[in-house]
This record gives C-alpha cells, structure tokens and sequence, in this order.
C-alpha cells in the first residue's frame, strides 16, 4: 500500500508572456504536498494555477497517459506530466519544469506543435491500403510483422522524443523519432501499399540518428524510436539489393494464376515475407561472417600478444660456462643451447648470456632488449649495454639510461654449482 | 486560414537551455554518443604525437586507450545497427563492451611491457 | 475584430465521430470543403481516444446482430431508440471493418489471425474487439493520420462556444468559436455544421472524461434551442480509480476486467454483488454495479480509501499484466498492484444516454444541424453496454458522415445569413469577465459545481435534494455572471474554465430537471424515493428543450417498440 511521503516543495515553473515577449524566465513556488507518491506534476500545476498564480498556462486534455498534451520538461528529463510523480524527483529536490525543446513557445509550458505535426506528415504517416478489400486481413498476432510492430503503433505524439533529440536540434530536416516511428510500423505492415514512396520519404531522415536512445529514455508508451530508426536503416539495405528483385518477383507472381486460389489478403503479406527472409537470411550471413572474421582475427592477434606471457614452459637450468672462465669486472658473452618443449614441437633455442661479474657479484641479463627483443650487445669503451635497432641503451645493472626501452633489462636466475655457472631458462 | 504569424512566439527552447537539471539526466547513450566523438578526437591528436613523439608510454597508453574507447562504442553502434543484439540491452551493452575493451587492452599492455 | 471563416461542413470536435463523419462526407463528395475545429491538438481532444475497453460489433456467424441488439435493448432497460439501436448493431460490422481495411486500424488478433473479441459484461457473446486495454488510441491515431491525409483544415484549441442561428431560429448557420491561443472570437459559417464534441460529464467529484472536456456539445445544443432526450440518464462506470488529492481520481478501469472475472469487494471484503446481482454478480450492466457500489459504501461499508475493491490477482498477475498493461501501469503509477493486490473503486461520472434527438442520419431538431457520438441520445436508452460507446461514435459519425454528404450535395450548399447582432450580443456577454479582474472564481464554482452534482444530482437521486440542486445552480449561475478573470487573452485557462463552467450549469439544469420528472428507477437514472422500476409508469422518453426564459420544458413521449415488443424484451435473457 501506499506509504505516505510528503514535503515541502520547490517548484520553478518556466514562464513566458507573448505581450511582453523577451526570452522567458522561471518562477519560484513553495506547495506543501500531502503525499508525494500519488502526486503527479500535472496536480502540481493544477494546484499552483488554482491556488497561487491563476494566469500559469499549460496544455493538458485526459490526465491519464493517453492523449499526449501534457509533454514538457521535468528536472532535465522530458514526460508526461500526468505520468511523472513528484516521487519521481529526489526527495528534497526542486521540481523545475519548462515546455519541450524545439517547438515555438506559446505561452509558459504551452508550445506550438505545429513543427510535429509537419514533420510527422512528411513521412507519410498514413495508412494506404495496398489492395481494395472489404475483409480485415488475416494475420497471426506471432508473425514476423506483428512481432516487429509491437506496440510501437500506441505512439500518441507527445513530441517528448522530438524534444530530447539532440540530432533533432541540429539537423533541420529530420523528420525526428515520432515521425519515424511511425513510417516503421507502415513499412512493416504487409497491408499497407505505399512502402516505395514512404521509405524514399524517410531514408535520408533515418540516417541522422547517432543512437544516443534520447528518445527511448524518455518515451513515456515507452516506444522504441531508435528502434525503429535502425529497421529502417535495414530496411533500406536490404531494399537495395532486393529493388530488381522485387520487379522480376512481380511479374511472374501475375503470370501465374494457381497462387490466387490462396487467400488473397495473405497472398500479398506471404510474399513480402518470403523476400524479407531472403534478404534476411543473407544479411545475417554477412553479419556472421563478419562477425567471426572479427572474433578470428582479433582472437590470433591477441593469442601473438597474450599468448607467450600464458604459455609457461617447465623451468630449466642450462650450464652456461666455468666460473673460472669469466673473468672478473668485465661482461661476457655467453651462448647458451637448450631444447624446449612447446605444444606438440621440440623447439632448439639457442641465446646469449650477458655476464656481468664484478668481485663477488654475479648479473646474468638476457641479451634482448626490452623494447622489442633486438639483440643487447656490450660497449666496453662506453661501459654501457647498446641496443642497435633503437638506440636504447643500459647501465652496467642493466638500468635504462636511453632511448625507448621501457623498463631494465631482463635477468636470468642463476646459481653456481662447483665452479659451474647455470641459468635458469623457460 | 488563420495564421498563427501575429502571435508573439518565443524562438524555440534549444536543448539544455534553461534546463537546470539537464546534464544530471544525460543518459549512457548520450555519454556513450560523446565519448565516441571525444576519444576520435583523441585518436587523431594522439596519433600525431605518438608519430612525432617516439617511445613515450604515457602517449601510447593514451593512444591505446582512446582507440579502444572509439573501437568498442563504434562496436556498439554496428551491433545495434544490424539488430545482432537487441536494443533493450543497449544500456548493457556500453557498459560490457567498453568494459571487455578495457580488459583487453589491459592484458595488451602488460604483455608488451 | 472578429474574423470569419466560411466552410461547407464545419465539424466541431474532433474524437471518432467528428473525424469518421469528415472521413466519409469527403468520400461521399471530395469537393465539400470541411472544415474542423478541436478544442485541443490534432486528434488528442475528445473521450474516444481515452476508449480503454472496445468496440462491441459482430463478427461471426455464432453471433448475430439480432442478439447484440436485444442485449442493448436489455442494457438501456428497453427505452432505447430501438431505430438508432439497431442501424448501430446493422452497422458496426460494416464499420469495423472499414476502419481495419480503409484506415489502417489493427486490432488484436486470434492465433489464427481472425479479430479477437473479448468478453465484456451484459452481453449473450464475447464481441469486443479491442487492442489491448488501449483501444481508443488505435482508433483515433489512425483517423487522425487518415484527416491529415485527405488535408482537411483543423483550427487546433479553438472551441466553440455558442451555435449561430437564423432569424426565426430554425436554421443553424455556423457556430462561435474562440481561439484559445490568441482570445480572440471566429465566427465560423457553414452550410451544415456537424456537434460531435463528446467529452461527457465531468460537472462531477469523481468523472472519467478528460478534466479539461466540458459537457460543451450537449449545453450548446441546448441553448440553441435544440430538443433533447433522456438526459436524466447519465451513466456512472463502476470503477473509477480512486487516488487521493490528484486529478487523475475517477479514471477508469476498463469493464474488460469485470469481463475477464475480476471480483469486487466492499469494506468488509464480502463478495457484494453476489447480493445484488446473484446470477451475473460482477458482470451486471455498469447502471447495477454502480448503484450496489454506492448503496454499499452509503451503508458503511466502504474501503479505507473510501470506496470498494476490485480485485483481479485470481486471475493471475502474467495474465493481467498482458491482458491490460495500460491499466496496470496506471494502478502502478499510484502504488496500487493491480496484477497482485486490491485497487480501491469508486462509481465515476461517465457518459451521457441522453442528448440531441437525432435520426439515422445524425439530422437534429434544427435545420443544416447534426449530431453525432456522446452529443446525440437514444442509442442506448437507460443505460450503455460497455463497448457500445466507441461503437456508437465510429457507426454515428460514418452515418453522420453520409448523410452531410448526400445533404450538401443535393443543393444545400448555401450559408444563410446568421441574425443580426447575435453575434454581437453573444460576444458581449462572454468577454465580459476579462473586464472584470475581481470577482468570483471561476476554479471555485467549478469546484463548487462538481460537489451539487455529486451530492444531490449523483448516483443516488431523491427528492427534495433534485429540487435543491436546481435551486442551488442558479445561485452558481447567478454568481457565474459576476465571474472575474485575471490575466491576458492568449492561452488563459482560467478564461476557459469560465466557459467549462457556463456549460456545466446547462448541463445540470438539463439534467436534474429530467431527473426530477422520472419518478421511478431505471438503468443509470436511480432514485431512492422510487427504488423499482415501474414498466407500467416508465416506458417513456423525456424530451426536453430551452425556452425562451432559459429554463428547460420538458413532455413524455411513450416508448416507440418498433422491432421488438416489450414481451420480447423482458423474456430475453442472455
């Protein structure tokens, strides 16, 4: 049940006077509201107006979600105001309100929907029977069409959508969500017979979209506007390719009178269906195709890069030299020969050890830079390490002192085993 | 007909304007939409540096993470495009492959360095 | 600075019946120059887009319209207009189907594919076809899109305020409209001019109808002199979602859930219709779920929130939840669980039997006038079926459509001249209170207005309280004449409710004088002081119209039984 939430409110009401003209400002309002949780903005307005400020306009018609008068902004957000509860709103928060985006204001909340209505009637939003038929057609609430429409027929053209896209703003021609929302649930609908004329109407429209889901965040039927944006972009796709088809389908289709002893209304619906699939079935293709083009690649790109820091051979301890046989404060170069076992292969590797050994102290680096593995030689005159291929180059502890290397060079364990030098490879 | 040319309209409210609570509500879309757009800037910018400026992490991690940012949301956009994933999940879907990008990138960074 | 416009048919309204009747005069003549004026935006006025429930037409060969008739005869307590009734069962078939071929309308389907039709309560057949618990929005959205089609010219928020007349006041010339965006007056001339206002009674507490609709079809029609029939019969849904504090208080839930099996409970959660109504208990008529709701919470017996519960979680919240997803949503909206709890109901005001006699055609009392949808009575007598309402605004408005089609194209496609001054005169009265910034206001005898009614004019009815309220609205009235506005001329709602109100008055002065002459109980029209239904005294219609000192008069007409006999009626059970 209801759990009782009330407070003092701040509400800023935008506010513009025609006679006076200018560009608008917000109105404060202090109302004391019983109950939050069942107190819709439209109540609110209702309250202000017939309690403190008489001359507050606002459009509103059936209070209940279904005619779409009452769009405006709520706290950054566009809705319904018979839709949008002041619980809706951060408890303690101002409410501020103020009319839609894009429309010319009238006067406080009220704009002029005009724009909407021209947009909308641009993208042919009307239904055209594609044949004359006294019947309603027989079509499966689970079919293709059906499942794709949805319920984005209860679009009951608030203009919040409009209002909250941002591509509406700067692209003047496009026809804007609601518009395109609708032309969908035409272009999906096999009944109807103006799909050329509507999606050349609405094609250059649907591209404008840069799916931000303004629309579907705000959408108070809770419609999908993207949605249908992206169907149509498909739709356009899928119409290239299929445009000489569909003139070859025809003609056939007429020459051969057996398919007319089926129902004639589904006839039409059956055969839009058979090339939707078509063409669906081979976009998909491509889709996959390319979607494991993208897996493969990307997976043996990343295998070269993750997989050697993965793939752990066994430990080994490989006989470099005598001891004696490095002298003492002085680097030596030193081959080393061992097998590896790598997946199915024995691998023979065969890499230089750079001994440094000064008194007591013992370094064995390995001879490979650490910014892209060139081989690491030792410059006695300049005391330092060299790598040839970039200039990078290391103290005698093999600390980098230039070029790219990004870290010091690499060391091998290593442990004296009577007078026998060994490292530990792998 | 009547014309509705002699009443005194303001111009349209254009989007944020007079809107104090607006960037509060920006929803993932719309950041998913900018961040796009930001980190191709990004790309192109550290793209220049990285030619110019040879061998400097910060640069490359940089680089590595704004082109890992374009990737992933241009990913997004592609999935949505083609319905290969639907977009009731398209909140999800930002958060996930932005996420997995930045995975990848990680173990990409730590195997080269 | 007055300005004109001239058309051949001027539509005021724009809800199903308007844009029907525009729809199909252009089909009928394509050259006729329509005209049609809404009091809000594009197709978002009116109650046939708020049509939860559905439109009751048959379809199959199980059914038939001989059934839907003697169920409409039997909902309206036999004194249905039994012509109007059945050109409305005739019809709806013919109907339907063109708005799903011709306009695009979808309706749910079977899993085959066929139209589905729900059950809905007082009917021998389940033959509601519906979309989802939305209905209305398909319907009207698909009219709209078809009027913006065809161009038809819409003067958007302009309302009509008063019908022009000739001289001797037996012509109609067109109509006075205000353009609520800039407060300026339109005269609007036509050679026929179509009221198909609808927007029903909300000169009450509780009222389905949109706040912002105002009874203004019906008390024009009256004041132009125009004969009226049945207005005592108001119907009052049974359940009207009570919210406290907020406007939304009295929308509906749609009758489907009654139909689909979902129980009501009083305070004291007994099942109480099984008292009332033992055989059908929840899916009796509106006119009998409404006065046991009432008669329950007079008796004490009300919820905490002041009402009865209605309670559909047996049938399953999946199923509820896919079966009227607009109405849960709305129960959600107010905290209220419709799939899984209780949802507390009250009798709401909702729909007028009553109104402009007319025939098949929508031909009123008055020449070159038509009417069509809720503004015309008749059709459904005492009381109305659900799902009749949409049915009996597409098939009036199509009908309606026709006959202003063939009318003007006969050679009636002159505008006659308007009295002289009338227009002056109407002007001077209604500006009148922009002149005057103090004086009563106009949201407080609205208000004032809505409690009358709801108290002495309401669900239960019984003298002197009639007597009272008829009293009592002209002391409103009187204090009407010396209301006060504040603000300038564009888009002032408080001007707007001055004139909801003026309306509203009519409307009560019509109504409880009518209700006052039936001295029994039959359908909606309840009165406790003559709690039976009298068939020896009652088979009567009331026809009521002004005159010329503006109250109403009124005489009984018997009951023409065209079709069907009273026999036939009585003996007809479902």
């Amino acid at each position: 049940m209801a759990q009782t939430s009330g407070g003092v409110r701040n509400i800023k009401v935008f506010r513009y006077d025609p006679q006076q003209g200018g560009e608008g400002h917000f109105d404060s309002y202090v109302l004391n509201i019983q109950d939050e949780t069942t107190t819709t903005i439209l109540d609110v307005l209702l309250r202000i107006q017939r309690e403190q400020d008489p001359t507050l306009s606002f459009r509103f018609a059936c209070r209940v979600n279904m005619c779409g008068s009452c769009g405006m902004v709520i706290n950054g957000k566009e809705g319904l105001a018979c839709k949008t509860n002041v619980s809706h709103i951060p408890q303690g928060k101002e409410v501020t309100i103020r009319p839609l985006n894009h429309f010319p204001v009238i006067k406080d909340l009220v704009v002029d929907m005009e724009p909407f209505f021209k947009k909308y009637e641009e993208a042919l939003p009307f239904y055209e029977p594609r044949e004359e038929t006294t019947e309603p057609a027989v079509i499966r609430p689970g079919s293709r069409e059906r499942q794709d429409i949805g319920m984005a027929t209860d679009c009951i053209a608030c203009g919040c959508c409009v209002s909250s896209c941002t591509m509406c703003h700067y692209h003047e021609g496009y026809a804007g969500p609601a518009a395109l929302n609708r032309a969908f649930t035409l272009l999906a609908d096999s009944r109807d017979g103006l799909f050329e004329e509507r999606l050349d109407r609405v094609l250059a429209s649907c591209y404008n979209c840069r799916t931000e889901f303004n629309c579907t965040e705000v959408c108070p039927k809770r419609i999908s506007g993207t949605r249908a944006i992206k169907y149509i972009q498909r739709l356009a796709l899928k119409h290239i390719k299929a445009k000489p088809e569909t003139i070859e389908a025809e003609q056939p289709a007429v020459a051969q009178p057996s398919c007319a002893s089926e129902m004639a209304g589904s006839m039409a619906g059956n055969m839009a269906g058979n090339m939707d699939r078509r063409t669906f079935i081979s976009q998909v293709g491509v889709g996959l195709l390319g979607t494991c083009l993208a897996l493969g690649v990307g997976g043996v790109v990343g295998a070269a890069f993750v997989g050697p820091t993965r793939a752990r051979t066994p430990r080994l301890w490989v006989p470099a030299a005598s001891l004696s046989s490095i002298p003492v404060g002085d680097v030596t170069t030193i081959k080393i020969n061992y097998e590896t076992k790598n997946g199915l292969y024995t691998q023979q590797v065969a890499e230089r050890v750079l001994v440094s050994r000064t008194g007591d102290e013992i370094i064995c680096f390995k001879a490979s830079c650490t910014h892209l593995g060139c081989m690491v030689k030792w410059d006695g005159n300049a005391g330092r390490f060299r790598c040839a291929c970039h200039g990078g180059a290391f103290d005698r502890n093999g600390k980098v002192i230039a070029g790219p290397p990004p870290k010091p060079l690499d060391r091998y364990p290593f442990r004296v085993d009577s007078d026998h030098l060994l490292v530990e490879v792998g | 007909m009547i014309k509705n040319g002699s009443l005194n309209y303001r111009k349209p409210l254009s989007w944020g304007e007079y809107d104090p609570h607006r960037r509060g509500n920006t929803r993932i879309g719309m950041w998913a939409w900018l961040w796009q757009r930001i980190s191709a800037l990004a790309v192109i910018v550290l793209l220049g540096l990285h030619v110019t400026l040879t061998y400097r992490p910060l640069i490359q991690f940089l680089l590595l993470l704004a082109v890992t940012f374009h990737a992933t949301l241009g990913l997004r956009v592609i999935l949505l495009d083609f319905n290969i994933v639907g977009v009731k999940y398209h909140r999800a879907l930002v958060g996930g492959l932005v996420g997995l990008g930045l995975v990848v990138m990680g173990l990409v960074w730590f195997s080269i360095y | 600075m007055v300005s004109k416009v001239k058309a051949d048919l001027l539509i005021i309204g724009m809800g199903a019946a308007a844009q029907m009747a525009a729809l199909y005069a252009h089909e009928i003549n394509p050259e006729l120059d329509i005209l049609i004026v809404t009091k809000a935006l594009k197709g978002k006025g009116g109650c046939s887009r708020m049509v939860q429930g559905g439109f009751n037409v048959v379809l199959t060969p199980r059914d038939s319209h001989e059934k839907h008739l003697m169920d409409t005869l039997k909902g309206g307590q036999y004194i249905n207009d039994q012509y109007l009734a059945r050109t409305l069962v005739e019809q709806a078939t013919p109907t339907i189907k063109e708005m799903e071929t011709k306009f695009g309308c979808f309706f749910d389907r079977n899993p085959d594919g066929t139209i589905h039709q729900k059950a809905f309560a007082g009917q021998s057949f389940d033959r509601t076809v519906h979309k989802a618990d939305l209905t209305g929005i398909e319907i009207i959205s698909r009219l709209t899109e078809q009027v913006m089609k065809r161009g038809f010219p819409v003067l958007q928020e302009c309302r009509a305020v008063e019908l022009l007349l000739d001289g001797p006041g037996e012509i109609v010339t067109g109509a006075l409209l205000l353009d609520m965006r800039r407060g300026e007056f339109i005269v609007a001339e036509a050679a026929a001019t179509l009221v198909a206002t609808g927007g029903g009674p909300t000169h009450y507490r509780f009222h389905a109808p949109g706040p912002e609709k105002s009874v203004d079809g019906i008390a024009m029609l009256y004041r132009a002199g125009v004969i009226m029939k049945d207005m005592e019969m108001l119907q009052f849904h049974p359940t009207g979602l009570i919210v406290p504090g907020s406007v939304v208080a009295g929308a509906l839930l749609e009758e489907g859930l009654r139909g689909a099996g979902a129980h009501l409970f009083n305070g004291s959660g007994e099942r109480y219709m099984l008292n009332y109504a033992p055989e059908v208990g929840e899916r009796a008529t509106r006119d009998v779920v409404s006065r046991s709701s009432y008669l329950e919470m007079m008796a004490g017996r009300a919820c905490p929130e002041g009402g009865v519960q209605i309670d559909a979680s047996h049938l399953g919240a999946g199923f509820v939840l896919k079966t009227f997803p607009g109405m849960a949503e709305r129960c959600r909206q107010f905290n209220y669980d419709l799939a899984r709890g209780r949802v507390p109901v009250s009798p709401t005001a909702h729909f007028f039997m009553g109104g402009a006699v007319i025939d098949t055609g929508g031909r009123s009392t008055l020449e070159k006038l038509f009417v069509a949808g809720e503004d015309a009575g008749g059709v459904h007598g005492a009381n109305r079926l659900g799902g009749n309402g949409i049915c009996d605004s597409c098939v009036y408005g199509r009908q309606a459509g026709k006959a202003l089609g063939k009318y003007l194209s006969g050679g009636n496609r002159s505008i006659k001249e308007t009295r002289r001054g009338q227009v002056e005169e109407f002007m001077a009265r209604l500006e009148a209170p922009l002149q005057r910034s103090r004086g009563a206001n106009p949201f407080e005898l609205r208000k004032a207005i809505q409690e009358l009614n709801w108290n002495k004019v309401g669900v239960a009815r019984k003298e002197p309280e009639l007597s009272g309220a008829l009293s009592e609205i002209e002391d409103i009235a009187e204090a009407v004449e010396t209301a006060g506005v504040t603000g300038g001329a564009v888009y002032n709602m408080m001007y707007n409710t001055y004139l909801d109100i003026r309306s509203m008055i009519d409307a009560t002065r019509i109504v409880a004088f009518s209700a006052r002459l039936r001295e029994e109980t039959r359908g909606a029209h309840f009165r406790q002081d003559f709690p039976e239904q009298r068939d020896d005294y009652g088979l009567f219609n009331i026809f009521l119209k002004r005159s010329d000192d503006g109250r109403p008069v009124a005489e009984k007409k018997p009951v023409v039984f065209k079709y069907k006999s009273l026999e036939e009626c009585r003996k007809y059970k479902k």
